[in-house]
């Protein structure tokens, strides 16, 4: 009897099954058609980082909670005759960033920097398409010095270390030598094994213009 | 075959009688060793097993890891208390919300860190919605390991919605970093109760969908009842926990026989299972117990909303510490249930600002650790169903 | 026999033969082009959408293309000449099944006296196909597919063999012709309602056992994805892997169409009124043609009907083990045929 009763089970359970699919070859469809129709993205996406370079403060907060150290910054201390600008917190900016770099290629998603971010001039953009064909594309740059102008910078940072040696070599009072002219070297050791943040810049693939965000 | 004092048929001589036989027995005994895996499409990720087959019969299954080996509990000692949780979203990456919670409480119990009760409730949300999702992908390439790939899809749907939910509310779909210790890295967006809202009455069907489409199939049934049992008293002394656990019979949840993060609360049942088409502990128990799984989360996720509507919106992150600077010492143990079973971190704190040392016990290690137990005398076919029910996901068992 | 008389029957012979080919052609064209869109709606999706157009319908000429500039890959240690042969073993068996198929009343390649038998005996050339592709691969996945597979097939040849034995016997002949001109005059003279409920049990265990026959789901055990990687075709890659696939959605066909013939009618349409006009021997051109062109159509239909059966079960179903396999072919296809052949034939020594 189990075994008619098993034929029948089985009989009943596909028809079912046939049946369910049946209704679902009429219902609409829930994919869309991707280049030509788009989802619009959560404005908390997690998609791409981007840094608004001019409200960046440098204050190193994204690199240090960074677990996989994807920034490359490099800071020079305004000079007094250099233009004043009031950061978003309504702290008076106080140091160039000359450079300010990210990997996304190693980016965790996390959000941790963007959250640390107080300025909150690093943010997540939402592009639709995040392909890159090489390695190199995902390296971004975003600050908007050009190569001459931070060579300048760069120099008259040398020349005020220089003067700083000097004055120390004198044998004057001077300055601790951590705080030399406000170069990377932070007074402040971050909690994490702080990073390439003071290494000079890797070897970085776009050197002419800086701005420039690839597509 | 080996009993040789038998009665020789007439002209055969003893020692032709054992050459035959001798010839028979090399013959049938020959074993056939199979790799299956790590690029096999049944073995949820990169999971080797090196079967010996007789046949179409195992004889013998070992499990080879470590395809996906990322050093997870070395790189946490390297890693400040707060940069944890990004990496143990990757542990279980069907279940992170679930990970980050027991990682999280974790560390809030070390640091003794008190979280208002509108983030518990938050948490245990989401939480339950990831188990949701979780249970989804489990149920959905199960059927795709039986064969059936509609029901994948349908279910997949379902799964969409939830992460959906998940992006909008943090901005990640798998891998959210959501549940930060004190607090959580964002309030919820407006709106957003009414979207889970909306997802319940969506949800609910499906359940019956499914079971109709695939779970009580005939061919379905028949090709896991009474597969690749692990009772009870097994499943115990392997350490096998959460889903697995309760499908051969024994009803242990974390959430009600330790509760955390305001479970104690909630109305729910644990499902068990009843050997409703065979024995206790066979592949469709497993199975049936994350269905089950997902009608109760639902309903917690229904008490949880209704109290979520009625609180006053406070601070989610008025818990979190400015800085991790004060670092008590010590060592603990804090488990949760997450989606897979019981999730431990095992914390040693030197008063640093990294981990001195963090074990994670992952369920999905324990529950693979079984294998070779249980799949002597299996076909090749009912070994891709004991994987499935196992749901393993190589992220937890490599780390 | 003039030799002018010869040489026209011979074109005309080949003429069939490469218009049978090239139906068969478009057909797989047409029918895996159907099945994903099939698979795509049920599960709430499109399928293929972009290419050539309108709903994809290109798709699967774009395919058929790149498996043919495809690199022909021969794993090292495989067994090369059996390797070669394989596909074309199987694609064969497959392609000779057509000469028997009635597509309308003219349009038979051969109308055999043995038809129906033939038919069955052919189609098992494809399991030395498959059998020879899993042994010369020297992979242990094909081997595994290839050994379900043979036992898969000659179990199941007994049901269906079982199954066709009762319009045979109804019918009193093996020649496809005759078999689906006795169901002519609309659809209660069809096999399948003239003789209730015999015929209808003989069809659906015959329809059941042709989707192990051509390895459709829930009988893909020999490919079975999720298990044996992709089974006896493995290895192969290109051109040789596309012929697999032709052959299978040929031999989806040809079970199609035999359970159209000896079940469904023929090329008879369901209504008399629908049918083409008759055809007499002093008919003119015209009315021959249009006759079997009507008749040509209403038996692909049916058959194109039963294929999308098959793959509306093969998005339904989950996949059998090989042993209840088995159990179903030998203790429940096989004993209900028996009782079906049995009753069939004391109803038919009733009746007389």
């Amino acid at each position: 009897m189990s075994y008619f009763n098993d034929v029948y089970t089985g009989v009943s359970t596909v028809l079912t099954g046939m049946w369910i699919t049946f209704k679902h070859l009429f219902a609409p469809t829930i994919t869309i058609q991707y280049p030509r129709e788009k989802l619009a993205m959560y404005p908390r996406t997690r998609a791409r980082l981007v840094n608004h370079i001019e409200d960046c403060g440098f204050c190193m907060s994204c690199a240090r909670v960074c677990p996989a150290h994807i920034f490359t910054i490099k800071g020079v201390k305004m000079e007094p005759g250099d233009q004043e600008r009031i950061m978003p917190d309504g702290k008076p900016k106080k140091m160039h960033v000359i450079q300010f770099d990210i990997d996304m290629s190693k980016c965790l998603y996390c959000g941790l920097c963007v959250e640390s971010c107080d300025t909150r001039s690093l943010r997540w953009d939402q592009p639709q398409e995040l392909v890159a064909w090489n390695r190199d594309e995902m390296f971004r740059e975003f600050s908007d010095f050009t190569a001459a102008q931070r060579a300048e910078l760069m120099a008259k940072e040398e020349a005020r270390k220089a003067a700083a040696a000097a004055v120390k070599a004198a044998g004057s009072t001077g300055v601790p030598a951590g705080n030399v002219g406000g170069t990377v070297v932070p007074t402040v050791k971050p909690a994490v094994s702080s990073p390439q943040v003071i290494a000079d810049t890797p070897a970085s693939p776009v050197t002419s213009s800086v701005n420039e965000v690839k597509p | 075959m080996t009993t040789r004092d038998v009665d020789l048929p007439v002209g055969l001589t003893p020692e032709k009688w054992y050459e035959a036989v001798d010839a028979i027995e090399s013959v049938h005994g020959e074993k056939m060793v199979l790799q299956m895996g790590p690029q096999h499409p049944a073995t949820h990720g990169v999971l080797r097993l090196e079967l010996e087959t007789d046949g179409e019969l195992i004889v013998k299954a070992t499990p080879h890891i470590g395809y996906l080996h990322r050093c997870f509990e070395k790189v946490c000692e390297n890693m400040t208390w707060p940069q944890v949780v990004p990496y143990t979203d990757r542990l279980d990456y069907c279940g992170s919300m679930n990970n980050n919670l027991g990682y999280v409480l974790g560390a809030e119990k070390l640091f003794s860190i008190e979280v208002s009760e509108r983030v518990q409730t938050i948490r245990v949300l989401v939480c339950e919605m990831n188990r949701i999702a979780s249970h989804l992908v489990a149920v959905g390439t199960y059927g795709l390991d039986i064969g059936a790939w509609t029901p994948f899809l349908f279910l997949f749907q379902a799964r969409e919605h939830i992460l959906d939910l998940f992006d909008e509310l943090c901005g990640g779909r798998l891998l959210y970093n959501y549940i930060w210790i004190g607090g959580l890295s964002h309030d919820l967006p407006d709106g957003w109760l009414k979207k889970v809202r909306k997802f319940i009455p969506y949800f609910e069907p499906r359940i019956p969908e499914l079971n109709s489409l695939l779970s009580y199939n005939k061919i379905f049934v028949e090709r896991l009842a009474n597969v690749a049992v692990i009772p009870a008293d097994l499943a115990i002394r392997y350490g096998v926990t959460g889903p697995n656990l309760r499908g051969a019979g024994v009803a242990w949840d974390l959430r009600k026989a330790e509760p955390y993060s305001g479970y104690e609360t909630y109305e729910f049942e644990i499902p068990v299972g009843r050997g409703e088409v065979g024995t206790v502990g066979d592949c469709f128990d497993r199975y049936i117990v994350r269905v089950n799984e997902m009608v109760q989360s639902i309903r917690i996720i229904e008490q949880a909303l209704d109290r979520l509507e009625k609180m006053e919106k406070d601070d989610v992150q008025a818990a979190i510490p400015k800085t991790f600077a004060k670092v008590p010492i010590g060592e603990l143990y804090f488990r949760t249930e997450a989606t897979k079973g019981e999730l431990g971190f095992y914390i040693i704190s030197d008063g640093k600002q990294k981990p001195n040392r963090l074990k994670c016990r992952a369920p999905s290690f324990c529950a693979l650790s079984v294998i070779p137990e249980v799949s002597p005398g299996l076909l090749i076919a009912d070994m891709v169903a004991l994987i499935g029910s196992l749901d393993v996901v190589l992220g937890e068992v490599d780390r | 026999m003039t030799f002018s008389t010869a040489m026209t029957s011979l074109i005309l012979k080949s003429s069939f033969a490469i218009g049978v080919v090239t139906f068969v052609s478009l057909f797989v064209l047409l029918a895996i082009w159907l099945e994903r869109k099939v698979a795509g709606h049920m599960q709430d999706r499109l399928g293929p959408m972009e290419t050539g157009g309108w709903h994809g319908w290109s798709q699967t000429i774009a395919d058929a293309i790149k498996l043919l500039i495809k690199e022909d890959i021969i794993p090292d240690a495989a067994d090369k000449p059996l390797f070669k042969l394989a596909p074309y073993i199987v694609f064969a068996g497959t392609m000779a099944s057509f000469a028997v198929i009635p597509f309308a009343a003219m349009l038979i390649g051969a109308d055999l006296n043995i038809g129906v038998y033939y038919l069955v005996a052919v189609s098992s050339l494809v399991v030395i196909g498959i059998l020879m592709a899993g042994w010369s691969s020297n992979n242990k996945w094909a081997l595994y597919g290839s050994m379900r597979s043979a036992a898969q097939m000659v179990s199941y040849e007994i049901p269906i063999g079982l199954s066709l034995l009762v319009p045979i016997m109804l019918a009193g002949s093996l020649s496809m012709g005759d078999l689906v001109g006795l169901q002519e005059g609309g659809m209660h003279h069809w096999t399948i309602f003239s003789h209730l409920p015999f015929a209808l049990i003989a069809f659906v265990i015959y329809f059941w056992a042709s989707l192990a026959e051509t390895n459709r789901t829930p009988f893909d055990l020999p490919e079975a994805e999720s298990e044996l990687v992709a089974g006896y075709h493995v290895e192969y890659s290109g051109m040789r892997f596309a012929m697999f696939f032709l052959a299978e959605y040929c031999n989806m066909f040809v079970v199609a169409a035999v359970a159209t013939a000896l079940f469904l009618g023929g090329w008879y349409a369901p209504i008399p009124f629908l049918d083409g006009p008759d055809v007499g021997a002093n008919s003119s051109m015209l009315t021959q043609i249009l006759s079997n062109g009507i008749g040509f159509f209403w038996f692909t239909f049916k058959a194109t009907m039963l294929v999308l059966v098959q793959m509306w079960l093969r998005w339904t179903l989950p996949r059998l083990r090989v042993d209840q396999l088995m159990h179903i072919c030998w203790k429940v296809f096989l004993p209900f045929s028996f009782v079906n052949v049995l009753l069939v034939s004391l109803w038919i020594a009733l009746r007389k």
